[in-house]
Formats: C-alpha cells, sequence, structure tokens
C-alpha cells in the first residue's frame, strides 16, 4: 500500500497543471498548502482516511487555524499595549 | 566409559553414525565423537495417499519405523499424522525430496530441519556449550548433559585457537600474490602461485591446529584458491580437522529482502573446525565476532552457519527449537493463509510503526528516551503470538483500543521464544550503563546487545515474511497497532508534565521542557510513560543540543530519523547525515565529523558562535586540500550497491557506468554487491575504482566533490546559522555551486 | 476495462493486460461493488486500497463491500482459492502467475499447484462468476508454459492492448 508521504506526491503530480496556471504567489500558498499536508503525515496514516485529500485539506486548513489563532493572540496583545499607551497618554495630560 | 567435561565446537551429520559432534575438552584435547541421532518427519493428508506414502517410504528405506501419532498444529490443534522415524538423519533430505515430487498433495513437517536445531530442542546444546560427556572406546556418546545455558551473562569460555589469513590484497582491486597467515606466534607469506605453500600451510594447519580460521576472502577468493591449487597439484590441503567429512560449498545468491537487493557470496565451511569470512558475514560490521557467537549461541546455529546468514534465520531457528521442545508441527511451507479485510480494515492495518516530522531546527537540553526493545517487550507482555490473536478461542479477550481479540491465558509460541532473550537483553543494557568502556566486557557486551536486537527487530518483520513457517501477517499488524498505542501514550504523558515532544520515531521520542537539563530532572516523565504503556523506557541521554534538519527539497520539510546532536558527556550522535551514509566519500563524513568535533567542545547553545571561526578555518583548508589535488583518492572513494544487472538499468547512472567499465574488464559484480567508484570528469562521469589501468589524478571531478564537501558543511551549519541570524553580525557562508567571483566564500557581513 | 463487468456464473475469464493498466482495472473493480459485494484475491501485491476509495468517492459503505486477501507464494495463493467459499459473490483473483513464477520452487510442484489452483477457479465458478487478471509471461520457458496451461483452461480470454497513436505530433520543443 503507498505511504502518506507517496500519496501527497501522486495528488502534486496530479494537480502540477492546476498549479502551473496559478499567477506566482499563488504558486507559493499553493506549495505552503502542501507543506501542511507533510507536516501532518503521521496524523494523517493514523486516521486512514478513505479520501486521502480529506486529510490533506484538513491539514491545511488546521495550520491556517493555528495561524489564525496566534494572530488573535497577537491581536488582543496590541490591543491591550495600546490601550496602556492610551492610558499613559490620558494620565500625562491629566498631570 | 570415558568422561570429559568439554565445550561443542560443531556438530553435523555423519552418513552412518547418527551426527559427529566436535568438543574442545578442558584438557586441552579436541575430541571427535558420535551420537546416534534417529530423527522423525510427519505427514498429513488423504487417508489413502498416506497409505501410498507408507509403502513407497518401507520400499526406499525397509529400515523406516512408521506410526500413526497425535501432534500439535499451531493453528489447528490436535492433529492426526503419519510419523516416519528413521535412524539416521543422513537419509532424510533425500527421502523428503522423492517425497515432494512424488506426493505433492501431502503435506509434510520437520522433514527439513537443521540437524543442530533438533539436537538443541533435545539436549539444550548449542556452540561453545559447556557439556559432560560420557564415551565408549568407539567415541560413541552414551550420555550428554549441557552445564550451562545459552542465557547466562558471563558463560565459561574456551580457548578458541585461532589464525588469521588474508590475501595481501583485494582481489577484486589488484591481483594478490601472496596469503598472509597470522598465528599468536608468526606472521607467514605464502606466494600463491609457489607449489610448497600448500606444503607450508599444511604444516602450520597441523601444527597449530587452529579451532577457528578467520579469514579476509576466504569465501570468496582464498580457500577457493588454495582448494584448486590443491586439487591441480594432487596435494591433498588439510583444511577439515575430520579428514572423513567433505567440505560443504554454497553458491553465492542474490535476493530482494525488505526493500532492497542483498548479496551473499559463496562460502566454504569446514568440518571439525570453524571458518569465519570477516567479509562474508552478515552484520560483521555491527558486531563482529562477539556478535557471531552470540547469534550462534541463542539460535544453537553453528557459528560458520550464524555467521553467513540473515538475523531472520536465527529467529526462524530460534522458534523452531520452541515448536519442537512444545511438540508443535513446523511444516515445510507456510501454511497459515490471511483473514478477509474489507477496504477500511485494510486502510486501519496497513501502517507501520509511529513517525512524526520533528521540529526542525537546533534545541537545547533535550531528552532522549527509548522504549527498551519496544516490539520484543510487547510481545512477551501481551502474548502476541500467530495463535493467540484473532483466536476463537473463549479465553480471548477484546483489546478495545485497537479492536484486536488476545488470548492472554496460553503462552504463545513467540512470546516463548523471545522472553528469554528479551531479558538477557535487558540484563546486559543494565550492565553496559555503569560498566566503564575500559572494561574488558563492554565490547563483548556491546556485540551481544546489538545481535540480539537484530533478532528481536527482525522476528517482528519476519511475521510479515512470505516463506515464514509460522508468519502470519495479522500478529505482525497487531505488534504495530501497540506499538502506536504505545508511542501516542508516551506523547501524551510526556505534554501532560509540560514537556514539548520534538520528535517520535517508532520507538524513541525526543523531549524538551524548560528548567530540565539533567537525567534527574527527566525522571518523572519516565515513570509516568511506563505508568502509563507498563512497557520499560530508558533515557538514552540528554543532549547539550541537538538538531533536526530539513529536507534539501523545502526548508519547512522535515526529515523523520535525521538528526545530529552532542549529548552531555560529550558523545556525538548523528543519523541520515553524511557522517552515516555509507554512499559518503571518507573525505566528506571526516570533515563533517571534524566539525561536529569542534562543535562538541562548546559548553553550550549560547558559546558555538566561539567556535565558527575554527570550523571556517577547518573548511577552507579542506576545500585548499581537495583543490590541490592533497587529498588521496582513496578518501575520494564512493560505496553504491548494485541494484540490478546491467542490462536492466534504463537510463545511464554512475552505478551503471561503473559497472560496465568493470564487465568490459572481465569483473562481474552482482545485484545486492557494493560497487566502488569515483566522480571524474567528462562523458563518463564516474570511474570504477577497481579497474586493473591506474588512475588519471586529473580526471577526478574536484567541482563536484567540492559541491558534496560543501553540502555536508551545510548540513552541519546552516541550521546553527538559522538559529543566529538576528544576533550574529557576520557568519561564513558556504556556496555548492561556484561562486561567481572568487573568494566569495567565507564570512560574510549581513 | 467495461469486459470486467461482464461477470457471469458458470464461466471464468482471464483477462490478459499489461502491468501499466492495473490503476483503471482496480477502478472497473471499484465500479463492480456498486452491484454488491466483491472478493479479491490479490496474488500479486497488485491491490491499492487507495485507488479504489477514491474511485467510489469514499463511500466507505460501498469501499467495504470489497473484501480482500493476500498471497506471496504459490502454495498460498492455491490455499486462498480452496479456502474461498462457493457463494453468488464474485470473485476477482489479481496477478494469478506470479508466484508461479518463483523458480525456487520446483516446476512440477508449481504446474500441481497450478491444476489445483484450475480446479478451484472451476469449482468458484459455478455460483458466481470469476475474472483472473495476469500480466503477460516473462520469456522464461517455464513461465511461458504455466501461463499457456492457464489459457487454455479459461472459459474465455480477453486480452487488452496498449493501442499505439495513429499519428504522433512532433514536439515543439
Amino acid at each position: 500500500m503507498p505511504t502518506t508521504t507517496d500519496l501527497i506526491h501522486r495528488y502534486e503530480a496530479r494537480l502540477a497543471k492546476f498549479r502551473r496556471g496559478l499567477p506566482h504567489e499563488y504558486k507559493l500558498a499553493f506549495d505552503d498548502l502542501f507543506i501542511a499536508a507533510y507536516k501532518y503525515r503521521m496524523q494523517e496514516s493514523l486516521a486512514s482516511f478513505l479520501q486521502p485529500f480529506e486529510g490533506f485539506l484538513l491539514s491545511g486548513w488546521l495550520e491556517d487555524h493555528r495561524e489564525l489563532m496566534k494572530m488573535r493572540e497577537m491581536s488582543h496583545d496590541v490591543m491591550r499595549l495600546r490601550a496602556e499607551v492610551e492610558n499613559l497618554r490620558r494620565k500625562k495630560t491629566e498631570t | 566409559m570415558n568422561q570429559f567435561t568439554c565445550w561443542l565446537l560443531d556438530i553435523y551429520i555423519h552418513p552412518e553414525r547418527g551426527v559427529v559432534l566436535w568438543f574442545l575438552c578442558d584438557d586441552g584435547q579436541r575430541r571427535c565423537l558420535y551420537q546416534e541421532f534417529p530423527v522423525t518427519f510427519y505427514a498429513a493428508g488423504q487417508r489413502h495417499r498416506l497409505h501410498d506414502l507408507c509403502i513407497f517410504l518401507k520400499k526406499e528405506l525397509p529400515s523406516i519405523h512408521l506410526a500413526e501419532d497425535e501432534r500439535r498444529d499451531l493453528f489447528y490443534g490436535s492433529t492426526v499424522v503419519l510419523a516416519a522415524r528413521l535412524n539416521s538423519p543422513y537419509d532424510l533430505p533425500a527421502i523428503a525430496r522423492r517425497v515432494v515430487d512424488i506426493f505433492p498433495d501431502i503435506t509434510l513437517y520437520d522433514v527439513d530441519l537443521n540437524v543442530a536445531l533438533r539436537h538443541a530442542a533435545i539436549y539444550g546444546t548449542f556452540p561453545l556449550a559447556l557439556c559432560q560427556v560420557a564415551s565408549d572406546e568407539s567415541d560413541t556418546i552414551h550420555e550428554l548433559k549441557v552445564l550451562n545455558s545459552k542465557w547466562d551473562i558471563n558463560p565459561e569460555m574456551p580457548p578458541l585457537r585461532t589464525i588469521v589469513i588474508e590475501p595481501d590484497a583485494d582481489p577484486f582491486h589488484a591481483k594478490p600474490e601472496n596469503i598472509v597467515v597470522h598465528t599468536p606466534k608468526t606472521t607467514a607469506k605464502l606466494n600463491i602461485h609457489d607449489p610448497a605453500s600448500l606444503g607450508f600451510f599444511n604444516y602450520i594447519l597441523k601444527q597449530y591446529d587452529p579451532d577457528l580460521i578467520l579469514s579476509s576472502h576466504g569465501d570468496t577468493f582464498l580457500l577457493p584458491t588454495l582448494l584448486e591449487q590443491s586439487k591441480k597439484r594432487n596435494h591433498p590441503l588439510l583444511l577439515n580437522r575430520d579428514p572423513n567429512a567433505e567440505i560443504t560449498f554454497k553458491k553465492e545468491r542474490s535476493y530482494f529482502a525488505y526493500g532492497q537487493v542483498v548479496y551473499r557470496g559463496r562460502q566454504v565451511l569446514l568440518a571439525g573446525r570453524l571458518h569465519v569470512d570477516m567479509g562474508n558475514t552478515v552484520m560483521w560490521d555491527d558486531y563482529n565476532f562477539d556478535g557471531v557467537l552470540e547469534m550462534a549461541r541463542v539460535s544453537s546455529l553453528s557459528i560458520q552457519t550464524a555467521a553467513r546468514v540473515s538475523p531472520g534465520t536465527g529467529i526462524s531457528s530460534m522458534q523452531i527449537i520452541t515448536a519442537l521442545q512444545q511438540g508443535i508441527l513446523i511444516p515445510l511451507n507456510k501454511e497459515q493463509t490471511e483473514n478477509e479485510k474489507t477496504t477500511s480494515e485494510l486502510l486501519e492495518a496497513d501502517k507501520g510503526g509511529l513517525i512524526g516530522d520533528p521540529e526542525i531546527g537546533l534545541h537545547a537540553n533535550v531528552a532522549e528516551l527509548d522504549f527498551a526493545q519496544m516490539y520484543g517487550a510487547l510481545v512477551v507482555q501481551f502474548n502476541i503470538s500467530p495463535e493467540t490473536v484473532n483466536t476463537g478461542r473463549p479465553t480471548a479477550e477484546l483489546i478495545p483500543e485497537l479492536g484486536i481479540l488476545i488470548d492472554r491465558d496460553h503462552p504463545g509460541l513467540l512470546p516463548l521464544t523471545l522472553a528469554p532473550l528479551v531479558k538477557k537483553r535487558t540484563n546486559l543494557k543494565h550492565r553496559l550503563l555503569v560498566l566503564s568502556q575500559n572494561d574488558c566486557r563492554y565490547k563483548s557486551y556491546k556485540a551481544q546487545v546489538s545481535a540480539h536486537k537484530w533478532l528481536i527487530v527482525t522476528c517482528i518483520g519476519y511475521l510479515g515474511f512470505k516463506s515464514a513457517r509460522f508468519g502470519c501477517i495479522e500478529t505482525h499488524e497487531t505488534i504495530l497497532a501497540y506499538s502506536r498505542e504505545v508511542m501516542l501514550r508516551a506523547q501524551e504523558a510526556a505534554e501532560d508534565l509540560g514537556h514539548q515532544v520534538l520528535h517520535r520515531y517508532v520507538d524513541g521520542i525526543w523531549i524538551k521542557k524548560s528548567g530540565c537539563n539533567t537525567l534527574q530532572d527527566f525522571q518523572p516523565v519516565i515513570d509516568k510513560i511506563v505508568n502509563r504503556t507498563g512497557l520499560p523506557i530508558v533515557l538514552n541521554g540528554v543532549f547539550k543540543w541537538i538538531v533536526f534538519p530539513h529536507s534539501r527539497r523545502n526548508k519547512r520539510i522535515a526529515v523523520p530519523n535525521s538528526y545530529f546532536g552532542i549529548f552531555q558527556n560529550g558523545e556525538i550522535k548523528t543519523r541520515g547525515i553524511e557522517t552515516r551514509r555509507h554512499d559518503t566519500a571518507p573525505f566528506i563524513s571526516e570533515t563533517q565529523m571534524e566539525i561536529l568535533e569542534i562543535l562538541a567542545k562548546a559548553p553550550d547553545i549560547e558559546h558555538m558562535q566561539d567556535y565558527l571561526a575554527e570550523i571556517d578555518s577547518l573548511v577552507q583548508g579542506k576545500i585548499s586540500d581537495l583543490c590541490s589535488g592533497c587529498v588521496p583518492p582513496e578518501k575520494l572513494v564512493v560505496c553504491l550497491t548494485v541494484s540490478r544487472n546491467l542490462e536492466e538499468f534504463k537510463t545511464p547512472s554512475p552505478v551503471s557506468i561503473a559497472l560496465g567499465q568493470l564487465e568490459s574488464a572481465g569483473k562481474f559484480l552482482r545485484p545486492g554487491q557494493r560497487i566502488r567508484l569515483l566522480y571524474v570528469l567528462g562523458k563518463a562521469r564516474a570511474r570504477a575504482w577497481d579497474l586493473p589501468e591506474p588512475l588519471d589524478l586529473r580526471t577526478l571531478d574536484i567541482s563536484r566533490y567540492r559541491r558534496l564537501l560543501l553540502r555536508a558543511v551545510n548540513t552541519i551549519l546552516e541550521p546553527i546559522k538559522e538559529h543566529y541570524a538576528d544576533t550574529l553580525s557576520s557568519m561564513p557562508v558556504y556556496f555548492e555551486k561556484q561562486p561567481i567571483l572568487a573568494g566569495m566564500e567565507g564570512w560574510i557581513t549581513l | 476495462m467495461d469486459n470486467l463487468l461482464d461477470i457471469r456464473p458458470g464461466h471464468w475469464n482471464l483477462h490478459i493486460i499489461p502491468s501499466s493498466h492495473i490503476g483503471q482495472l482496480l477502478v472497473a473493480a471499484a465500479h463492480l461493488a456498486h452491484r454488491g459485494p466483491l472478493t479479491i484475491l490479490d496474488c500479486g501485491r497488485q491491490y491499492d486500497a487507495t485507488i479504489v476509495a477514491c474511485a467510489l468517492e469514499g463511500r466507505e459503505e460501498i469501499a467495504d463491500r470489497i473484501k480482500t486477501r493476500h498471497a506471496f507464494i504459490c502454495s498460498e495463493a492455491v490455499k486462498l482459492l480452496q479456502t474461498t467459499p462457493v457463494s453468488r459473490t464474485p470473485v476477482l483473483v489479481l496477478d494469478l502467475l506470479s508466484t508461479f513464477n518463483d523458480e525456487n520452487v520446483q516446476f512440477r510442484m508449481r504446474q500441481f499447484l497450478l491444476e489445483n489452483a484450475i480446479q478451484n477457479l472451476n469449482r468458484l465458478s459455478r455460483n458466481a462468476g470469476v475474472a483472473v487478471i495476469v500480466y503477460p509471461p516473462p520469456s522464461l520457458p517455464d513461465s511461458l508454459r504455466l501461463f499457456e496451461r492457464l489459457k487454455f483452461a479459461a472459459s474465455k480470454i480477453i486480452t487488452y492492448e496498449v493501442p499505439t497513436p495513429a499519428y504522433q505530433q512532433e514536439s515543439m520543443f
């Protein structure tokens, strides 16, 4: 039976024409999706997806969601810092 | 009656007197004794066909004793069979061949077993076993008792008289002129073509009477050459200690196993004396003669055979002995077929061990843990065996996490076989932890542990092997399913305690946690993992630092089981990089190791940058040596495996080019053999190292070697440079392709 | 590959296909599963469950109608056939002759086993249809003899060839 890595290679080959037709910056995004598929090879293999592409899409989605969660955290930090700066400014104005 | 205390050296069949046993006696004598040894094989089939078989057997061998018997089939339980007892094992192979030919519909059992294994099953014998023997005046053994066990850690060993013989040149590379014979007292050089050499060699054999001849190219060149000379000159060679026995020859062969082609050279096996060819011994590089001895002890195969067969044969021999002792029938061919699986079940079952991608980059204070002989421990702990998995027995219990039924009540063949091996290995590993590397036992223990490892690992793979008699793919799948579950639990246990899991690979796990630097700091996680999995796990060490490099294809894709690092005790460990690859030229792997040795001097990650200048100086020196021709050509030889015959190559590759060159020079290599070549300029691209004509050094493709060297350097330095990217103002850069401007390599300002 | 759908009781057909077409064959086998259960006896490591699963668009309830068993040596291949019960479930035997080309087994034994295999193919085809897939044999005398024997025993032989293109356009580059 093919390994998960073999299956990823198969899909990469199958989608080579799709990728070729993409503008350059979209090609980078496309490649990023497959990096996620590689990254979660072990988890995909554990799940034994009947449709391997489900696993690849889930991996891409998971990576995106992780990035989103990180950005949310950073955004909260930025908002908190902004609030602190505002606070300091107000105090300075008052004094 | 004569009584001896002695060590068993060799056992083989005698045409008339059963078996021959050679002993090294405690009085220094080497004795050849005989033992009557009747053997039995079994047959099953339709009644009328068994009747025909009885008539045939009686006609072929009137002295054969036939009877109905009830024996145990591993999978089907009690079975009525025809038992055929022969007075001598000598007659069995010929009879068996005829029966297979004339009665292909009859199932045969216990018909092709090595006589050493049969003997081991009855008497507990094994090579170099200490025995008490009683024999009569005709040297026939009446009593034999083994005084020690193959599972003893420090068995009393006999002093083996050993000589070493080797040609004065590698026969494949150049024509040897002399045979060099080393005895403990002297070294002699004998001209191969001189007729007097045969007489002198016989003199050495007679004078010294070695128990063991260790050789280099003995199987493939030395002994066949000497024997050919002996035949031509009608001058008998006294290689055998037993003058009445023949020397056994086995042909060379190539076969496909575990995804690659394996080559076994031809073999020359002696009688009454051992011949081990260091170049034709499986796993010699891994565990040398101590490992060979241990393989022979635990498998009960003769030392000569154990040296030349794969660990698969070793573990199969151990199973055969267990089966004989348990009264289990051993089929000639595999009888068990796979159970049917749906598509989902197939996708679920057809998986290997757990292999996760590592976290790319440089990490500090990382613990490397691994489950001690995980597969063996799983088999023994959970009673996993071909006949206990998915059995219909009422005592079988369902393992919910895996959806597998296992009978834990009746000890299986596989656990019974592996349990003492696993116990001995665990014992030896504990001793190695506390033993100094300078202790005289250290090397031997290490070799034995390595031999055990290969036996245990092969045992699991062997279950899926097409010709394994007790092979059962479901058992193989069960062990792997358990192993994945154990690894997931280990990961969960580590993460519960706040550790970051950097890498998981089959039975090993790498973890780190801020504040955990010493061995003691990791004890809580070890205890938790043992608690959660029920299996022992060992802390191999804490890396001062470790790098998991990225794939060459893409910097964001990791490579499982590829890393390099330095333990806190200063030991360097590498996997999957150039130093560990046999297809890397020695010049390159040595350079990479020298870089690691420099980095090992750094007390921690923060101080690694202090050594970059020293590394740069080393690398510049190596480039200079390469470009100025100061590197000896043998250091640039690359060793690759021949995967197929020349005519089967579809596109030219360095291997096919070099293979063609050798064939034109009348030198032939078979699939599975290694070919040595150099990269050269011009259309040829490669040049076989073993061509007769001298090499023109000017033809070497220095540019290619330079690229390979810098690639190996970058493997080590790039991850470190990436770690320091924000903090260093300048660092050495090495371009694998030739820089456009000379002098661009070396330090650049970022 | 449409001929694969023509599995009928009372017959067993021999399909000789190029090895490059195995993927298409497995897709055809997947479509057979739409009709009902299917037994696959894989004698040459040819069955790729991922191709079947993809062809069925991940529909587990249909994919699981296919039940598979594997053989790696010729005696095991015969045992698979012997232990497959006669039923209405069609049987697809993949690469039957692969294990019979193993020269480590004496030719007389391989002949004997092949006769046994043919008897079981006849038995299995009584209630359900059987399709036996083989590739063109290697040009070894023993392999050719076994191949001819199997051809002789089959109810019908269907040979697939790779069509040569009538016109080959020259490349631009």
